[in-house]
Parts: C-alpha cells; sequence; structure tokens
C-alpha cells in the first residue's frame, strides 16, 4: 500500500463495500429467479414453447334411408403469404403453377406485392394442398377449412336444415342433432419457436379428434325429389301460396318424405326468405275441413252407435244447427254412413257427431293424435288446437266433426290416416332411423314405436273402404290410378282470417293411402289458397296424391312386388291394450312392417309361382324373378316379349325362367 | 516467447487471467445464443461468432498496445483526449443531422470497426477526471474552482450523450465520473446537492422519450404485457429459471430459440443463466469481482493519485458495466440496453474495455521505468 493510496483509502472501502454489497444482491436475486421460483418461470416457458393446435372433427354425415348422402363434407384450402418473407419465389410459383395450372408469372407478379399478407388462392379443393403443409415453405400458410355441403340443395332442406360459419347446427336436423353430428374436436401439442412457426413432435401428445356420428334418416331421397317436384308443379298450377306433403310408411311411421314449397338452400339460406326454412308440416297448424271427418266415422264405428248402411236424411243439402246454416257442396237427399264419406256431407256427419256425441268426438279426436305433439324429433313442432269439451260452445259438436275449430298439423293428419291404413294402431312418426358412429355402432336408433290403439281393425277396415270408395266414386276421384285401389279422404276449409271464415282463402287438402288393402304409404297434401276451383280438396290436393304415388309405382319395383303378393300376407295381428289418452311407453312393433313379412314369405314357401313379367323392361323384370324365388336367363334386348314358364304356372324354388325381350 | 515471459512476470497475472477467461466465456456463449438466430437471419450459424472472434483479435492487439504504452504520458494528454471525445460526438451527431438518419447517433466508422463515441468518451473522462484531480489535488474540495469545473466537463459529456440520445449510458457516465470525484475527495454535500439537482433536471427529459417512458413503467410490472419492452424481461427471467442450478447444458437453452430477440446482445447473460445455470451466472459475476479487487490491488500499489484514481476508474466502469446488465436481466433495473462486458455482441464496448484493461495492467507493471521516458512504448 502506497502512501498516496492511503489518502483515499476511507472512500476506495466504501466504494469496494458497495460493490461488494452489489455482487450479494445480484447472487440473491438470480438465486430467487433460478432457483426459488425457477420452477414457475420454466412452467412458463414451456407453455410457451407449446402450442396446442386444436384437430377439427368432421362433422358427421347425414343419409337417407337407402344410404345416399344427404350432406357432404368439403375440404377447402386457403393459400396466403407473406410476400416479404419467401425466400424461394421461384420454387413456390411452379409448385402452386403445378397445383391449379395457372402460369408460374400469375404467382411471381403477386409475390411482388408489398403487402404484409395477401391470399394466392382461397377454397382450393385440391388435396395436393397437403402436401404444402409439409413442404414448410418459408412465409406461406396454408388454411384448411371443411365445409357443409348440401349436394341436393334444396331437397329434404327445411328437415335437414343448415349449419352457421362456425359449424353449429341452425335449424332441422343439424340442429337438434347437433351433439352427435358435431363430434369432438381433438387437439395436438406442438412445439413453437418465438416467430410463432410450429413443428409436430412426435413425443409431444395427441388426441385425435371424434368425428361426428353418422345419421339415417328414414326420408327416401327419391320420393322426397319427386314430392318436391310436384308440389312446385302444383304450386304453378293452382296458384297456391305454398304447398306442403308427407309421405309416411303407416305400418312403422316412418316418414318417407316430408316437404312444403317454397323451399330454401341450406347451402345459401341467405337467399331465400326466412319463411322457406320452416318445416310447414309441422310449424303450421290449420283447420283441416273434411278430411277430419274420419274422426267422427271412426268414433260411430267403433262404438257401434251408426251401421255403415243406416241412412241420413241430408236435408238438401241445408241444415240449422243451433242456430247456425251448414251447408253441404250438393243438395243430397238420403245418403247411408259410407255415401256420407264419400261424398262428404257435412249434414250427414254433423247427424252421426249428435249420435255419438262431445265426449266421444273429443276423446277420438285425442286418440288419433290431434292437439298433441308427435314428438317426431324435429324443432319447431306445434301440437295445433284441440279444446277439450267445458270450452266448447253450442255449435262445437259439430264445427269438429267437419274439420273447423280444430288446429292440426299435416303431420298428425297423416298419423292419422296412417292409424286407419294400419288396422288401427296409431304410430310414432320417425324420420331418425339411427345413428350411427364413426366405428359403426349404433348410438341411438329410433325404433317404431305404438303410440296406442285407436280402434279395432274391423272399424279401420270398414272406414278404409268408405274411403276407398270416396276416392273410387266419390269426392276424390282425382286421386283415382286405374288399376290400383287408394283409399282417401279430401278436405276444403275456409281459412279463417279478421274474426270470420274467408270466402276466398281456402286450404285444400288430401290425405290418402295406397294401395286400399295393404297400405304401404300414407299421403297428405295440403295447398295453401290456391285459387278459387283449385280451392275443393278434390280438384287442388287430390291430383298430387294420384301424381306422386303413380310415379312411385312407377319408380319402385319392390313396392310393387310387395303389392301383388300381398293379398293373404296380411299381418298377424299383434295384441295391443287399447290405452288411455295418456300415451304409455310402447313395445316395439317390427312385426307391423309387411315388407319384411311378405318378403320372408316369398322365400320361405315351398313352391314359386311364376309371376307375369311380359311388357317390363329387363331391369323390373329381372328383379321380379330373383324375387319370386327363380333363377333368370334372358336373351334379346327391349322390353319383355315371352317367358317360359308361363305366368301363374307353379314351381319349385330356384327353377330358371328364360324371358326373351324385343 | 520472452515478451510473454516478461508480461507474465511484470504484469498483473490475475486479471490477464480473469479478462482472458471472460473473453473466452464470451466468445463460447457467443456463439451458442447466436447460432440459432444467426442461422434464421443469415444462413450461418457462426455468422456473429465470426465476427466477434475478429473483433476481439484488433480489440486484444489494441489492449497490448496499451498494455506497452507509458500511461503516464496519458496525464498529459488527457485534456487532448477529452477534446478528442468531445469533438467525436458533435461530428457524431452532425454527421447523422446531415445524412438525415433518424437513428440515435451513437456510432462512428473507422474501417472495420464501428464504435460509439459515448464508449470513448467514457474512457476519455475516466482519464481526464483521474489527470484533473491529481492537478487539483486539495483544491477540489473548494466548491467553485475545484469541483464545478470537473461538473461543468460530466455535464458537457453527458449532455452530449443525452442529445444522441443515449440517456442509459449517459447515466452511467455520469455514476462514473461522480464516483470518482468522490474517491478523489469531493466534498460529499458538493455531490449530493449536485447529484440531486441534476437528477430533478432530467427526470422530465427522461420521461419525454415515450419509449423510455414504456421502458420504465414496465418495469414496475413486467407480467402486465408481454409483447412490449418488458416481452425481453419476461423471456430473460424464463430463461434464467429454466437454467435451474446447472443449467441445460451448452447450446440447450430453450429461449434462445427466437423467444428472446437477439439473444446475443443485452440479454446474452440470461442465456448464460439457462445454459449454465445458477453456478454458471454466479462464476461469470464472480470473475468481474475478481477483475474489479484486481484493480484496487493495483490502485493500492500505485504512487500517485494519477494512477490511483485511473486504476480504480477503469476497474469501476468494467464491473459497473457487469452489474447493471446483471440487473436488467434479472429485473432489478428497468431495461437500458447496457451491454455485458466482453461477453455481449458488439465491437465498440469490447474495444473500449480491453483498452481500459490495457491500461490497467500497464499502471500495474513492475519493471515500468522509474521515470517517465521519452519513449511512449516500452
Amino acid at each position: 500500500m502506497t502512501k498516496a493510496y492511503l489518502k483515499y483509502r476511507t472512500r476506495i472501502t466504501i466504494l469496494s463495500s458497495l460493490i461488494l454489497l452489489g455482487w450479494v444482491i445480484l447472487a440473491v436475486r438470480l438465486f430467487q429467479i433460478q432457483i426459488i421460483d425457477g420452477n414457475d418461470y420454466r412452467i412458463q416457458g414451456k407453455r410457451q414453447a407449446q402450442v396446442k393446435v386444436t384437430l377439427p372433427a368432421t362433422r358427421g354425415t347425414i343419409y337417407d334411408r337407402k344410404g345416399l348422402a344427404l350432406t357432404s363434407n368439403i375440404i377447402h384450402y386457403s393459400i396466403g403469404v407473406h410476400p416479404t418473407k419467401i425466400e424461394d419465389q421461384d420454387s413456390l410459383a411452379d409448385f402452386l403453377s403445378q397445383l391449379t395450372g395457372k402460369s408460374p408469372q400469375h404467382y411471381l407478379s403477386r409475390l411482388e406485392s408489398e403487402k404484409p399478407f395477401i391470399y394466392l388462392e382461397r377454397n382450393l379443393l385440391n388435396q395436393e394442398c397437403e402436401s404444402l403443409l409439409d413442404k414448410q415453405f418459408a412465409g406461406v400458410v396454408v388454411e384448411k377449412q371443411i365445409s357443409r355441403n348440401y349436394p341436393h340443395q334444396n331437397i329434404a332442406s327445411q328437415t335437414l336444415g343448415f349449419i352457421d360459419v362456425d359449424g353449429k347446427g341452425i335449424a332441422g336436423v343439424e340442429l337438434k342433432y347437433d351433439r352427435f353430428l358435431k363430434g369432438e374436436a381433438g387437439w395436438v401439442i406442438k412445439s413453437a419457436n418465438g416467430l410463432g412457426k410450429t413443428q409436430r413432435e412426435v413425443s409431444y401428445p395427441l388426441n385425435q379428434p371424434a368425428n361426428g356420428a353418422d345419421i339415417y334418416l328414414t326420408i327416401d331421397l327419391e320420393y322426397q325429389t319427386l314430392l318436391q317436384e310436384e308440389l312446385i308443379r302444383r304450386i304453378e298450377e293452382t296458384g297456391a301460396r305454398s304447398a306442403s306433403g308427407i309421405l309416411m310408411n303407416p305400418q312403422d311411421g316412418s316418414i318417407l318424405a316430408m316437404a312444403s314449397v317454397p323451399d330454401y338452400d341450406p347451402g345459401a339460406p341467405g337467399l331465400y326468405p326466412v319463411e322457406n326454412q320452416k318445416n310447414r308440416v309441422i310449424t303450421d297448424q290449420f283447420e283441416p275441413g273434411s278430411t277430419y271427418k274420419i274422426v267422427c266415422a271412426t268414433a260411430a264405428l267403433d262404438l257401434n252407435t251408426v251401421a255403415i248402411d243406416e241412412e241420413f236424411n241430408c236435408e238438401g243439402g241445408k241444415y240449422s244447427f243451433a242456430g247456425k246454416i251448414i251447408q253441404d257442396w250438393e243438395n243430397f237427399g238420403l245418403l247411408n254412413f259410407s255415401q256420407i264419406i264419400e261424398q262428404s256431407s257435412n249434414v250427414g256427419i254433423i247427424k252421426i257427431a249428435e249420435r255419438i256425441g262431445a265426449n266421444s268426438l273429443y276423446r277420438y279426436s285425442r286418440d288419433y293424435g290431434f292437439g298433441a305433439l308427435t314428438n317426431i324429433g324435429l324443432v319447431g313442432e306445434t301440437s295445433g288446437i284441440l279444446r277439450n269439451t267445458p270450452d266448447w260452445t253450442a255449435i262445437s259438436l259439430a264445427e269438429l266433426s267437419i274439420g273447423y275449430e280444430v288446429g292440426v298439423t299435416a303431420l298428425q293428419l297423416t298419423c292419422a290416416f296412417a292409424t286407419i291404413a294400419n288396422g288401427g294402431i296409431l304410430m310414432k312418426p320417425r324420420i331418425i332411423d339411427r345413428i350411427v358412429s364413426q366405428d359403426g355402432v349404433v348410438i341411438y336408433s329410433d325404433r317404431p314405436e305404438v303410440v296406442r290403439k285407436v280402434a279395432d281393425q274391423s272399424v279401420m277396415h270398414a272406414l278404409s273402404g268408405m274411403l276407398t270408395k270416396a276416392v273410387a266414386t266419390g269426392t276424390g276421384m282425382k286421386a283415382r290410378i286405374p288399376g290400383w285401389s287408394i283409399a282417401g279422404k279430401t278436405g276444403t276449409a275456409q281459412k279463417f282470417s279478421n274474426g270470420h271464415y274467408s270466402k276466398s282463402n281456402y286450404i285444400s287438402n288430401f290425405a290418402g293411402f295406397f294401395p286400399a288393402d295393404n297400405p304401404q304409404i300414407v299421403g297428405v297434401f295440403v295447398l295453401d289458397e290456391p285459387n278459387i276451383g283449385y280451392h275443393w280438396g278434390g280438384i287442388g290436393a287430390a291430383p298430387l296424391f294420384k301424381r306422386i304415388v303413380q310415379r312411385i309405382i312407377n319408380l319402385d319395383d319392390d313396392l310393387l312386388l310387395v303389392t301383388a303378393q300381398q293379398s293373404d300376407n296380411q299381418p298377424s295381428e299383434i295384441p295391443i291394450p287399447k290405452t288411455e289418452l295418456t300415451p304409455r311407453p310402447t313395445e316395439s312393433l317390427v312385426a307391423l312392417s309387411t315388407v319384411a313379412l311378405v318378403t320372408q314369405s316369398v322365400r320361405n314357401t315351398k313352391n314359386c309361382t311364376i309371376p307375369d313379367i311380359r311388357g317390363m323392361s329387363l331391369r323390373k323384370a329381372l328383379k321380379t324373378i330373383r324375387v319370386a324365388g327363380l333363377i333368370p336367363k334372358f336373351q334379346g334386348s327391349g322390353t319383355v316379349a315371352w317367358q317360359s314358364p308361363k305366368p301363374g304356372l307353379i314351381v319349385s324354388p330356384n327353377s330358371t325362367c328364360v324371358i326373351g325381350l324385343k | 516467447m520472452t515478451q510473454l515471459n516478461q508480461i507474465w512476470k511484470n504484469y498483473d497475472r490475475m486479471l490477464i487471467i480473469t479478462v482472458l477467461l471472460l473473453a473466452v466465456v464470451g466468445m463460447v456463449m457467443l456463439y451458442s445464443a447466436s447460432s440459432i438466430w444467426a442461422y434464421n437471419h443469415y444462413d450461418t450459424g457462426t455468422y456473429f461468432l465470426q465476427k466477434q472472434v475478429l473483433r476481439l483479435a484488433i480489440a486484444l492487439l489494441i489492449m497490448y498496445g496499451f498494455m506497452r504504452l507509458d500511461y503516464r504520458h496519458l496525464k498529459d494528454w488527457a485534456n487532448i483526449i477529452l477534446i478528442v471525445s468531445v469533438v467525436l460526438l458533435i461530428a457524431t451527431k452532425m454527421i447523422y443531422f446531415l445524412q438525415h438518419n433518424p437513428a440515435p447517433a451513437r456510432w462512428i466508422h473507422l474501417g472495420p470497426l464501428s464504435l460509439q463515441t459515448s464508449d470513448i468518451a467514457r474512457l476519455s473522462l475516466i482519464i481526464y477526471l483521474s489527470a484533473y484531480i491529481n492537478k487539483k489535488r486539495q483544491k477540489l474540495e473548494d466548491f467553485y474552482f475545484g469541483f464545478l469545473p470537473a461538473v461543468v466537463v460530466i455535464a458537457l459529456i453527458l449532455g452530449l450523450i443525452i442529445i444522441q440520445p443515449d440517456f442509459s449510458t449517459a447515466a452511467i457516465i455520469g455514476v462514473i465520473g461522480f464516483t470518482i470525484l468522490f474517491l478523489g475527495g469531493a466534498r460529499l454535500p458538493h455531490i449530493v446537492v449536485t447529484i440531486t439537482s441534476a437528477i430533478t433536471i432530467l427526470i422530465p427529459v427522461m420521461l419525454m422519450e415515450p419509449y423510455r417512458r414504456a421502458r420504465i413503467l414496465s418495469f414496475f410490472n413486467p407480467a402486465a404485457d408481454t409483447g412490449g419492452s418488458s416481452y425481453q424481461v419476461q423471456q430473460s427471467l424464463i430463461s434464467l429459471g429454466n437454467g435451474g442450478l446447472f443449467g441445460l447444458g451448452l447450446g440447450n437453452s430453450m429461449e434462445k430459440n427466437l423467444f428472446l430477440p437477439t439473444p446475443h446482445t443485452d440479454f446474452i447473460f440470461s442465456i448464460i443463466g439457462e445454459e449454465t445455470g445458477f453456478i454458471g451466472v454466479i462464476i461469470v459475476l464472480t470473475l468481474f469481482l475478481i477483475a474489479f479487487q484486481r484493480g484496487i490491488k493495483i490502485a493500492k500499489n500505485a504512487t500517485d493519485p494519477f494512477s490511483i484514481l485511473l486504476a480504480l476508474g477503469i476497474a469501476f466502469s468494467f464491473i459497473l458495466y457487469a452489474f447493471i446488465n446483471t440487473a436488467v436481466i434479472s429485473n432489478l433495473l428497468p431495461t437500458t440496453g447496457l451491454p455485458m462486458p466482453l461477453i455481449s455482441y458488439g465491437g465498440s464496448g469490447l474495444v473500449l474495455n480491453l483498452a481500459g484493461i490495457g491500461i490497467l495492467l500497464n499502471i500495474s507493471r513492475k519493471d515500468q521505468p522509474s521515470k517517465r521516458s521519452n519513449r511512449w512504448f516500452s
């Protein structure tokens, strides 16, 4: 230590101590960060070095009953770039040009852009885009989007509904069964660096998405298509505001087709009025008019109040009930019960209603399911209006018997006619057949379900006979198809508006089933405010039944066969307890499906009858022969000109049937 | 060989070893911290390393030069040196101004080497103040004739650096300047009054700049916004925490994986903390402490106030940068933008720090000619 230094010693010691203190403070601080709180920071660090990327689940597909897809998912790719960050413009341009067929120059010029980010391509459908993801071009962003597509556009649109941009169901089945369809998104942990570039690491956890389940509807795409075509055609012809229709299998309650037009395209719902999204067959109620007369008729038959041939004086078509004049469309004199239905006499049915009384009319209305939800499992269903007898006025009995003062949906009406068709069992309508998860497990199935027995089979048989006559010779003649027995009832109702029944606005409707002796299809058609002339149910709505059923007959070989063979194969009667008004949980009634029974019976018979296939197309003929249990051989082309053995011959199964075509 | 032998015998060995160790640690960690950033921006992982090795070579040459230069000449040249550095500060500002360069006017380009004029000014001021105090001796206690002229010189230098603008460097040079005055025997009340009034004047200036305000505000709440100024600090803390006691091992830092922006400059010490752990940072801090202690040792053996104050000034300046940098990366101080001596990437600090160390070593020289010779180098 020098003398000079001694002079400064004190202050140097102070500085020295301060430096030492600084060292201690820093050491303590670093110890705190690195050792004491180290774990917290490590967790923070891990969190930012890993990104959780969601893997979207693919939405389930909705199928028709034959497994035809009504929806599809399309994967789009959008390619964006940060032009300034592109390192190798040429190879990127070449790659994209191979992908899209556009010239590399097109891309090179776009890459010159000075914007921070531009899209080069949007909504590319090309799968190759996936490889762009792997190539890891610097500055390129590939976005993958899955969009919902409705390949049949307007077909079944009100049933299907649609989804919003976030993939959430907004209407229809897409909304109601969203939780099944949407699946569950998965995720993957990727490593990330400070620039946000992510990379998949094999050791990082991955949770694969659970794709949505598929839904099989009872809807038949072909039936649905022709239903909608015919409804549109009828609107054009009749000037109706809207038209709706349902086709149902009366044996198990399956909805085969269901629509109201005008409709919309679920792929572009915004282009149509919101009104069009409504599934009017379940959301709209109307006063049906004469189609409702079946309720009174069922009660009269079931309670044995009126015999089928009992005659009533129809008072020349004018009858005063509780001070109100009720008129018929024709000045009927004496009509028996059956004729009253056939000719749809208001006076006649009111006289029958007077006999059965208000309580019975109400009870059978309830039994048929009017005034209650059908629980079809779609959104927006209304229960309609059916007031209980204490709320009835003096003329309610008469009004109800002819289908006024009651609000029904087309679906309720369909269910009621299906009850007549299947021999007295009210089936719960079903539109969801089953929901199948991606691994093929049925996770939900809507089995055919009996709601209650409404009346005995004999009663329904008798009523069915009346309805058959109504089509054959009565008001429903426009629904007649030569060679087929069809049961049906027309309905013409004045619309109630502004406090009174309108003289110009009508609901024209028709409900029927086919074939009358072993019903396979129930059809209900409703025209809202058709032009006068078409306002009659028998004129406006009845032709819809004829046209649609005729097209179905031409379309469906199976249906033809079943009806040709069915006569001896009535479904065996299953004892069903006549239930109270409140529906009970009921056993499944699959066996009611005649289709299954018939095909089975054909296969099991020892001997087969050679069917008459002359005049059929080759396709139809081959199918007919096979279903009959025979082996076809054919020669020539065209339609079937001859066949051997002759039709009607009884042969052993698996015999050969040779057919010649010309 | 004889030269090396002579150095080994006559110079402060411990200081040489410490400084060289720090330089080696600096190079290794610089490579580790910068390689990913370099690869991302320049396609080669050694981009920064290559440049820094070249700078280290130049800096070591300069250090050797100062080791051989009789430091006592600096006393006579102190005024000239100060004037030159003031001229450089003004000239730099002028050049930036004339070139319409909006960047802070900090750099002067001398061939392959770019120097911060404030670094030059720092060393110049240490030399000047040591010489000044040496001349004034007891008169320093006189406010008007001893203390105030020194303060005016300090204020001039600081003012020129503040207008660059570079507030942090100005502040740290201010601290060094006043510390030398303190060591030199200035009266404490003078120092306290001067510093208090300086701070009163400078606080509004400091808060004028939005980025500086943001840094200071974020210092008080580093987690508040991870995107802005505190983002670096937050990443720095994560980095240190990641290191734990022993570190993740060389080259294993996760933070340098582009989370911490430019990890090879001001925040390189956090990467050291991440890769070598608490043990590593303590060793580095201790090396700085040793270097400072050697400075005091050298001062103890010095015979005149100039040598003592010069030695202390250089040693203090060296460790002060290291401590402030550590305080910043551990969030004890707001972000300053001050580098870690010998370790952070950059040539200016490296050259001027090693030049200072060279002077310090020259002071420690045992075979110093007893009288100042006319030969400058020996």
